[in-house]
């Protein structure tokens, strides 16, 4: 026990009980305490534990046990982000309202340029990638942090978990916009990843989810993923649990939405014999029939169609047979280029325009069956049916979905025609695609739709929704909007929407101008 | 010439709603008018009132000053030509010549920067010897009346401290605040509020911490014991040690008293911000410590302002870590505090070469010094060449080229090990620190002649 120990003890107990021999201390204090002037026990201990604590804070060495040193990081192959860059992260990091999107936009300009992030704000980055509401972020962060990030993931658990295992620990919604991401920012990761999962999911319902994930323009490597899991299932039982039925559907409408699937070729082929093409009569034009059988053929029959392909074995739809049901189920999953190919003498315009009338499809019915195949169009060139349909119907809610298979600028003009200055929820949600910058009328359209004349305020989550599609306006916009901003008013719903709306639209669209300006 | 960051302008405002208006207000089309200069930035902007607002910032003092009526300080204004002056550098004139109105505010902060404060109309009225020496007197005996006071609570806590001894520390868990409280009010009535200090700190003690809290508790009360024998004999000592000795007992000198002071240690220098430390004294009260090292005197020195409902805030804003100035130091046989007397522009590169100690041998050869001067010192500043994060099971260290190493305290958070270690990648770095007991606080790095501050 040293002296400082034996202090504390005698201390602990009291002078009372216990005493303290001056004559142990080093002869350096001992110098001192023995010409100590105090005669009472409490005075001698204060000022001889004064000294020692003194003498050995000053005296005090450092430790030099072994200890292993951290291997360090290893070089940048890459160049770190310039200091004009560093500072405007940290700009948009210290952002009172971080925008998701910006901040993604952000590092999707920085990884276009090969650079890494700056050291500085790794820390930072990381740590915001895992909180609620940026965990999207991930997938972005991957190509861009370089060597130093990830080697300091590897010293972090926490991040490791976030960037690799983040749809374990994630909300469903958080799962699937992070796998989407990663899709895009790096199809072999997510696929090895997605892989993995599926091998480890025990639960088939969480199972089905994460083949889900795949739906729409696969990768050749991941068509052969589908085909080997397709072919791995086991042949179909009487009494399969419903979720078995469902997944073998799934995987079927997968691989017949793969145009170049052997599935997708082979229904296409045994396709053919329904769609008819009547001989030009008297001058008359062409005219496609389609013709379903009212009972099962060797083709359109419950051995294929339910046990294979997982379809209903009775027709949902009231008024359809279940054959036409089936045939609206395999048109509707199949890829159009495949109808293009097989059929081609038929565009898909008037093959859509026939099914449109034809009578098995005249019921009440036919609008959502119509809306499925759109859907199944989304992925491909086929727009021109579903302009035509759009024209003639109009769009809603059940049915908006089939605008994805518009091109950016038929979406656009489709929407400024259709929609009457009204933006609705499930329209706001198609104009969101990833990298699309709006043009400027288009800009500008949807600004008035949401500046609209209203005599309530403007709601919190109406306003945040319009903040966050800030990524797609045009930036020529900017004048625009601060002429908007400056606009004398004393509408006190108007000074709202120039406070709340157009003065955060502004700084964000200026944010990303520096973004653009700098990477 | 400044030019602040959002991030420095959003420190600056009184608050979120000024910061606000202030974003809203830093368009270039809203002013009548703006210009700058290498010392202050200018415009003119229509408020409500018949005549625009002039408003002013001098850009190297950081101040303020607007003719619009608001109470806020600085106003939505000031904090919108800024971030103006910020954002749209390029729509900003050079102009040398300035108007009437702003020559007139920056030749009155030059004079009372010169003179350390505005001067007080009182002091400047010639007095006759009379109410001069009764001044005196007055001053006199407020100042023995003061002593005796000082002396009583001194003694008093003495002979509790010696109560407390001879019973024994080991009831010390038991007695909770109440014990303690009486005599931290009777030190606060004895105007010795370091003393007071010292008793709170028992409170503050962890006392389910076994392994620690019999040391701290003796730490404390070893440091009040001495502070007590030091202050019973403080007649016997020379005037800087005696003036320490008073200021370890709660006796404040004023700002403006110290700038005026001929006679207190001044330095003008290159000084780099080492870091800021900011500490929650109580559930109102803030203390902000800044660390700042003179680049060609290798002075430390620290700034400390305290932040609270009744005190105005002023942060310290500089566009980079190094400034131009002059700083009065506190009177100490060990002059640390300062105020700053002057302050010119600032820069991000360092100037001169820097000394750094070379390893904890030496760095602990220098505390052993320190704390022979000061035996209150707590943290002290210390640079050090070629340190690196190291980690035993349980704690962060750093380790000199010796492969001597020193724990790190654990205020410094874990966020701020891998912001270290994000730059450091783990490879020696010449770097800043705090000695804090036995343990160290990084503040920053230098990397060339460039120094890189923690974030806290």
């Amino acid at each position: 026990m040293n002296h400082w120990d034996q202090l504390v003890k005698t201390a602990l107990l009291g002078t009372e009980k216990s005493e303290f021999d001056l004559k142990t201390l080093p002869d350096a204090i001992r110098e001192y305490t023995d010409h100590f002037p105090e005669k009472d026990p409490e005075s001698r201990f204060y000022t001889a534990a004064s000294l020692v604590y003194l003498y050995e804070k000053a005296g005090q060495l450092p430790e030099n046990t072994p200890i292993p040193l951290l291997d360090p990081a290893p070089d940048e192959t890459e160049m770190v982000c310039p200091t004009a860059v560093e500072r405007l992260l940290v700009t948009l990091l210290s952002e009172q309202n971080r925008q998701v999107n910006l901040l993604a936009y952000c590092f999707q300009q920085i990884a276009r340029k090969h650079w890494v992030l700056p050291y500085t704000q790794l820390t930072a980055i990381f740590n915001l990638s895992i909180g609620p509401g940026f965990k999207s972020l991930q997938p972005f962060l991957h190509p861009i942090y370089g060597n130093r990030g990830a080697w300091l993931v590897n010293l972090n658990p926490s991040w490791k978990v976030s960037t690799d295992q983040i749809w374990e620990t994630g909300t469903q919604v958080e799962r699937r916009k992070w796998l989407i991401a990663l899709r895009l920012e790096n199809p072999t990761q997510f696929l090895t990843i997605l892989k993995t999962t599926i091998e480890q999911e025990r639960n088939a319902r969480e199972r089905k989810e994460w083949i889900r994930v795949l739906n729409g323009q696969l990768s050749s490597e991941e068509l052969h993923f589908i085909q080997d899991l397709y072919e791995q299932l086991p042949s179909p039982k009487e009494h399969d649990k419903p979720i078995v039925q469902e997944t073998r559907r799934l995987l079927t409408e997968i691989l017949l939405s793969a145009p170049h699937s052997v599935l997708s070729n082979d229904v296409a082929a045994k396709l053919e014999r329904y769609v008819l093409l009547q001989k030009r009569i008297l001058g008359m034009r062409a005219k496609i029939v389609i013709e379903i059988p009212a009972q099962p053929d060797d083709f359109l029959c419950p051995e294929i169609m339910v046990q294979l392909f997982g379809f209903e074995a009775v027709s949902p739809t009231p008024g359809l047979t279940i054959t036409e049901f089936w045939f609206c189920e395999l048109a509707r999953c199949l890829h159009p280029f495949l109808w293009e190919t097989v059929f081609k003498d038929r565009p898909w315009s008037e093959i859509l325009g026939a099914f449109a009338k034809s009578n098995a499809l005249h019921s009440g019915s036919k609008l959502p069956l119509l809306q499925h195949i759109a859907h199944a169009l989304a992925r491909t060139l086929y727009r021109k049916g579903i302009l035509a349909y759009v024209q003639e119907y109009g769009v809603d809610e059940a049915n908006y979905f089939m605008l994805n298979a518009l091109h950016n600028d038929e979406l656009e003009k489709m929407v400024m025609n259709q929609s009457q200055g009204i933006l609705p929820d499930y329209l706001k949600e198609v104009l969101q695609r990833p990298n699309w910058t709006w043009s400027k009328p288009f800009s500008r359209f949807v600004l008035q739709c949401f500046m609209a004349p209203r005599t309530s305020g403007f709601p919190y989550q109406e306003l945040n929704k319009m903040l966050a599609m800030h990524i797609h306006l045009d930036l020529s916009m900017l004048p625009e909007l601060e002429d908007l901003r400056d606009q004398p008013t004393k509408h006190p719903l108007e000074y709202q929407m120039q406070r709340s709306l157009i003065a955060p639209l502004i700084h964000l669209l200026q944010l990303r101008k520096s973004i653009n300006n700098l990477i | 010439m400044n030019r602040l960051t959002d991030t420095q302008i959003a420190q600056l405002a009184p608050d979120a709603a000024a910061l606000k208006a202030g974003k809203d207000l830093a368009n270039e089309r809203k002013w009548n008018g703006f210009a700058y200069n290498h010392r202050v930035l200018w415009g003119e902007i229509q408020g409500s009132g018949k005549d625009p607002y002039r408003t002013q910032v001098d850009l190297n003092n950081i101040a303020f000053q607007c003719s619009c009526p608001s109470r806020k300080f600085p106003c939505k204004h000031g904090i919108a030509l800024l971030f103006l002056f910020g954002n749209k550098f390029s729509l900003f004139r050079e102009n040398n010549e300035e108007p009437q109105w702003v020559n007139d505010w920056m030749q009155k902060r030059q004079e009372k920067l010169t003179q350390g404060s505005e001067p007080d109309p009182a002091e400047n009225t010639e007095l006759d010897p009379k109410t001069i020496e009764k001044r005196n007197k007055d001053k006199a005996k407020r100042k023995d009346e003061r002593l005796a006071l000082e002396l009583a609570g001194a003694e008093e806590l003495e002979r509790f401290l010696k109560d407390l001894l001879r019973t024994g520390l080991l009831q010390l868990p038991e007695k909770g605040s109440t014990f303690f409280d009486p005599m931290v009010r009777r030190m606060v009535d004895a105007k010795a509020n370091g003393l007071a200090n010292y008793v709170r700190n028992f409170n503050k003690i962890n006392y389910f911490n076994n392994s620690q809290w019999q040391s701290k508790a003796l730490q404390n009360a070893l440091k009040a014991w001495t502070l007590i024998q030091a202050f019973k004999r403080v007649g016997e000592m020379e005037q800087n040690t005696q003036e320490q000795i008073f200021s370890q007992l709660g006796r404040t000198i004023q700002k403006k008293e110290l700038l005026e002071n001929p006679n207190a240690l001044s330095i003008k220098d290159q000084w780099i911000l080492l870091g800021k430390l900011s500490e929650q004294l109580d559930d109102q009260m803030t203390m902000h410590r800044y660390w700042f090292l003179g680049c060609s005197t290798g002075k430390s020195a620290v700034l400390i302002n305290f932040e609270s409902p009744f005190e105005p805030y002023e942060p310290l804003v500089l566009t980079g870590t190094i400034m131009e100035a002059e700083l009065v130091f506190y009177p100490s046989n060990d002059p640390l505090r300062v105020q700053i007397k002057s302050q010119g522009p600032s820069f991000n590169q360092i100037p001169t070469s820097i000394s750094f100690l070379p390893d904890w041998t030496a760095a602990q050869e220098q505390v052993a010094q320190q704390l022979a001067i000061s035996p209150w010192a707590d943290d002290m500043p210390q640079l050090l060449q070629q340190l690196r994060l190291v980690k035993s099971p349980q704690s962060w260290h750093l380790m000199d080229q010796q492969g001597a190493f020193w724990p790190i305290n654990p205020l410094f958070s874990e966020n701020q090990i891998f912001y270290l270690l994000a730059v450091t990648g783990a490879k020696p770095v010449d770097m800043s620190l705090l000695r804090m007991g036995d343990t160290v606080f990084p503040l920053g790095i230098f990397t060339e002649n460039t120094y890189q501050i923690i974030p806290q």
